[in-house]
């Protein structure tokens, strides 16, 4: 990077010091380049890049707890209630949206717990009712009802696995991604 | 090898500066000869121990352009006393362990 570059890209690195600031650092950095003379752009390229020089000044004012920022950075609050508000509003213009996923994810959660549920239940009771079918002479229904019985004990058993890791993922797979929409409406906040 | 703490930098810095006045190019130079420090650290320093009163500024014509002169205060001088004493401490406690005939 060349002396003249490096100069120009601190400045606007700093620009959100005050005046006064921002002016001393650009004298210190200019006289700086000028004595290193026909070296200026080898010492430039070792100062590193002027995003890294501006950091160490800001964070050295950081460290010492003074107010490093100017009246152009010091009106942000303002424009990021303005950026609170048109998130909320983006929010709610998007609702047809995440509010489908919502209603989808919920849904899915709610038919695999019916599906395992009657599975369990119907593995309880049937073989229950088929012993007293058996036991009242009617042994077709009853071996009928101990089969279907054995047959939901074995689904519920090979079924369980995939059905938790699914509802584990959807959740997963939908609070991710309110997190990432909220993130990126957001992020100027944080 | 041994980072350098801010402390520790603000001390050579009055020092150096205590010799003489001389300005940020110099001071940098005269640093980076000593310990391994970035470019970019020596303009934090020098600004932080102007804020504090340790230093101050005066500026001279050279070579058609201004040249800042950073020279100690009687605060500095006083803030140099102090680290002085303390690096000596340091030292002699890191001396005690380090020693090959160390008595302990």
């Amino acid at each position: 990077m060349t002396a003249d570059l490096f100069l120009t890209q601190l400045e606007h690195c700093l620009r959100c010091l005050t005046q006064e600031e921002k002016e001393n650092a650009m004298a210190y950095y200019r006289e700086y380049l000028a004595e290193a003379g026909e070296n200026a752009d080898q010492a430039a390229e070792h100062l590193g890049s002027p995003q890294s020089v501006a950091e160490k000044i800001l964070s050295e004012m950081r460290e010492a707890q003074e107010e490093p920022l100017s009246e152009q950075k010091l009106s942000s609050p303002k424009s990021s209630a303005g950026n609170t508000a048109l998130g909320i509003l983006i929010l709610l213009v998007t609702s047809p949206f995440w509010g489908t996923m919502a209603v989808l994810w919920l849904t899915l959660l709610f038919c695999l717990a019916v599906i395992l549920l009657s599975l369990v239940f119907s593995a309880i009771f049937a073989p229950v009712q088929g012993i007293s079918y058996l036991m009242n002479q009617l042994s077709g229904e009853g071996l009928w009802a101990i089969g279907s019985g054995l047959l939901c004990a074995g689904l519920a058993l090979l079924l369980w696995k995939p059905m938790f890791l699914l509802c584990q993922q959807s959740t997963k797979a939908f609070f991710g991604f309110c997190r990432n929409s909220l993130q990126t409406l957001f992020r100027k906040d944080s | 090898m041994f980072p350098i703490s801010a402390a520790l930098l603000d001390a050579m810095v009055l020092a150096l500066v205590e010799q003489a006045p001389t300005y940020g190019y110099k001071i940098t130079q005269d640093i980076q000869n000593a310990v391994h420090v970035s470019e970019s650290t020596l303009y934090p320093v020098l600004r932080r121990l102007q804020k504090s009163g340790a230093l101050e500024t005066f500026d001279r014509a050279f070579d058609g352009r201004n040249r800042r002169y950073y020279q100690i205060t009687d605060l500095g001088r006083a803030m140099l006393v102090q680290y002085r004493k303390d690096w000596t401490d340091h030292k002699l406690q890191i001396d005690r362990i380090l020693k090959e005939d160390a008595e302990l």
